[in-house]
């Protein structure tokens, strides 16, 4: 009768310890204010750009787990270090080429990969792409950059993924030399 | 009072069984097998096409076995055809990019299939993604129910539903690498200069009436930067490389 008892008694608590899990979670923002990213003097960019970044563009839509991923305020800090001179925009109705600007520079994020994975890790993969954009609709430059990180927390595992993606996408806009063309 | 008395040794075989099931569930591949598989066979069936000095290589990949090769899982079967797409600017001072709407597969029945960013993206969640989580879910309930049984079928019910749950478990972990390594292997849109290359995965999704045989022809098309006109290239499939 006690095995019976003991072997009742592990089955029920197997089952309550399994039902507890849940996979949803409250929506939140997880916005990436400063990229931690350095400039230095000699290596800002002599152009004068305007950057558009509507929301739609750069941030996330919401994902299974709720998360939506804001990079407007990194973006405005990354293009402010990195060019001369940065306006912000949110539309597009300035005749911007006309005083002097050499680029409307647009990010999007294409892709993002965020998944609490099954062995404890927060796996996060984000694909930016920064066009530049000349007079005329045309196109000067694009290219599009991979962050790609793990961490214990989404936040954590986030800015991970995007400081590595502006890591990279500063790199590969200053070997461009788009501005030299 | 009703004296019922168990012996131990009949629940040995379940708990055996318990311990053998838990074992065979553990084994699932690993991200660096399933990426370990991408480096070099599937390069080599190309089909090549130069135009004005760009040349880009395709190679479709429509035979089941060679997908579970390299996704480790038979992506075909749920609709999505994997295109492994290289392209090399020779030219001397044209620069090109490929924007993420140039490519198309042309099919008898539908006509142009465009491309799909990301197939299995967090946000396109898809259906054997769901089922896996839901299976995941099921068997929870499942391992509850054993608590309300007969104290004689507790255990191995228990065995059974551990056993489920750990078969979900991996099928689910199996879904996210599968999902980690197409985001991975994605060909991104960037500018191609002289004398560079770029190649990656471009992903279609068939609907539910069409078949691999009605592929007739997939399309892409290179942009030049500074006259802004582009280039087709057309490849029939089952064209000889």
């Amino acid at each position: 009768m006690r095995n019976v008892c003991v072997l009742m008694l592990i089955s029920s608590l197997l089952g309550c310890v399994q039902v507890k899990t849940n996979y949803f979670t409250e929506p939140s923002v997880i916005t990436i204010d400063d990229p931690n990213i350095v400039v230095a003097p000699e290596q800002v960019v002599p152009a004068r750009i305007v950057l558009y970044i509507p929301e739609r563009n750069c941030s996330s839509g919401p994902n299974r787990y709720g998360l939506i991923i804001d990079m407007r305020k990194s973006l405005k800090e990354l293009f402010g270090r990195l060019f001369k001179e940065t306006v912000i925009v949110e539309s597009l109705d300035g005749k911007y080429f006309e005083k002097g600007f050499q680029s409307i520079v647009v990010p999007e994020i294409v892709s993002v990969f965020h998944e609490n994975m099954l062995d404890k890790r927060i796996e996060t993969l984000i694909n930016v792409k920064y066009t530049f954009h000349g007079p005329n609709e045309s196109i000067i430059w694009v290219a599009t950059y991979r962050g790609q990180a793990s961490g214990k927390t989404d936040e954590e595992s986030i800015r991970r993924a995007v400081d590595l993606q502006f890591g990279e996408a500063m790199k590969g806009i200053l070997e461009s030399h788009w501005w030299d063309q | 009072m009703m004296n019922i008395s168990f012996d131990h040794k009949m629940y040995m075989p379940y708990l055996l069984s318990m311990v053998i099931l838990l074992l065979f569930g553990c084994t699932t591949p690993t991200r660096n097998e399933l990426a370990n598989v991408c480096t070099s066979e599937f390069i080599q069936n190309r089909k090549t096409k130069e135009i004005a000095g760009l040349k880009v290589a395709i190679d479709p990949m429509l035979e089941p076995q060679r997908v579970l090769a390299l996704f480790g899982t038979d992506l075909l079967a749920e609709g999505i055809v994997p295109i492994h797409i290289a392209v090399q600017n020779n030219s001397k001072d044209t620069i090109y990019f490929l924007p993420s709407s140039s490519f198309y597969l042309i099919s008898r029945e539908r006509g142009y299939i465009p491309r799909r960013i990301n197939p299995f993206s967090s946000n396109l969640e898809d259906e054997s993604f769901r089922q896996s989580r839901r299976s995941l879910q099921d068997t929870k309930v499942y391992l509850v129910g054993t608590f309300f049984v007969s104290p004689l079928f507790a255990s191995p019910i228990a065995g059974h539903g551990i056993y489920l749950q750990r078969e979900a478990h991996n099928k689910l972990k199996k879904a996210q690498l599968v999902n980690l390594l197409i985001s991975e292997l994605e060909l991104q849109e960037n500018t191609i200069l002289p004398n560079h290359s770029h190649f990656g995965m471009v992903y279609f999704k068939l609907g539910f009436s069409d078949s691999l045989e009605d592929i007739l022809m997939i399309r892409c098309s290179a942009r030049i930067l500074k006259e802004s006109s582009t280039i087709d290239f057309d490849f029939q499939v089952g064209e000889q490389k």
